[in-house]
């Protein structure tokens, strides 16, 4: 896991990849809420 | 989270990701390996098993950050939808509530569907289909694939998914039909809804059909 983008500022990310348990690249959107009710993944 | 060859932007995915994003919740969509999206992998090589590994590391990787907040909402569609419930059922006290839409219920419902392209697909060893939301993409998946599928079933562990449940299908959906969706959301022991979208197939493209989803899933969001 620690290859995943853990070091940048995810709060200000929108689009980004993370690494898989094979070592694969997910490409992950986030679109983040303000004062946000919950998540949806 | 897309099905089978699907991918983060098609409409369907994009209409529960509005849907929550107008009631402010935080949303995560992703491309699993192995499908058409720009994450890694080849679809040939698509399984149920990656699909379920790639949520458990998406999942795994939001928990570090700073906006994560348990417990959440799940949302997949097809095989993202067996995905999701899955994972609710390993980890309930993580799922705040499900939305696995046009389901697959399990690898064993889906080779029983009486479809002529299953039985072509075993006997050759290959389906292969044009793909409807990459227009000029060709589809090629070994019948290992549903070897792999037969692996996994929620029938066994519904019991787990007492959260609240929103199922929705396509009338005419002939890979996850309604019978199956009737098959889960009978044997569910929570909150359930289940909803038919008349005139809809398996993929939800139509703009109306999209709309009425929206619609459910404004109403469904109010209720949690």
């Amino acid at each position: 896991m620690k290859n995943f983008i853990n070091n940048m500022k995810i709060s200000k990310l929108k689009k980004g990849k993370i690494k898989n348990r094979r070592g694969q690249n997910i490409a992950v959107l986030l679109e983040e809420a303000e004062n946000p009710k919950g998540l949806l993944l | 989270m897309h099905g089978l060859g699907g991918f983060k932007e098609q409409p369907h995915i994009e209409t529960f990701a509005q849907a929550f994003k107008e009631k402010h919740y935080t949303v995560i969509r992703f491309d699993t390996t192995n499908t058409f999206g720009e994450s890694d992998g080849d679809y040939q090589d698509a399984t149920t098993t990656n699909y379920y590994e790639d949520l458990e590391d998406v999942i795994k990787w939001a928990k570090a950050q700073v906006w994560y907040k348990e417990p959440f909402v799940l949302a997949g569609h097809s095989l993202g939808g067996i995905c999701s419930a899955l994972y609710a059922e390993k980890y309930p006290k993580k799922v705040k509530a499900l939305a696995p839409i046009s389901t697959v219920v399990s690898g064993e419902l889906t080779l029983k569907t009486d479809r002529e392209d299953v039985k072509n697909w075993e006997k050759t060893g290959w389906r292969i289909s044009q793909s409807k939301s990459k227009p000029g993409v060709i589809k090629r998946l070994p019948w290992s694939h549903m070897g792999d599928r037969l692996k996994y079933d929620l029938l066994p562990n519904v019991k787990k998914l007492t959260m609240p449940v929103l199922l929705i299908v396509g009338e005419k959906d002939n890979s996850t039909p309604p019978e199956h969706q009737k098959i889960l959301f009978d044997k569910l022991p929570g909150k359930k809804e289940l909803h038919i979208i008349k005139g809809s197939e398996h993929t939800f493209r139509e703009q109306k059909h999209l709309d009425k989803i929206k619609q459910i899933f404004l109403d469904w969001i109010d209720k949690l």
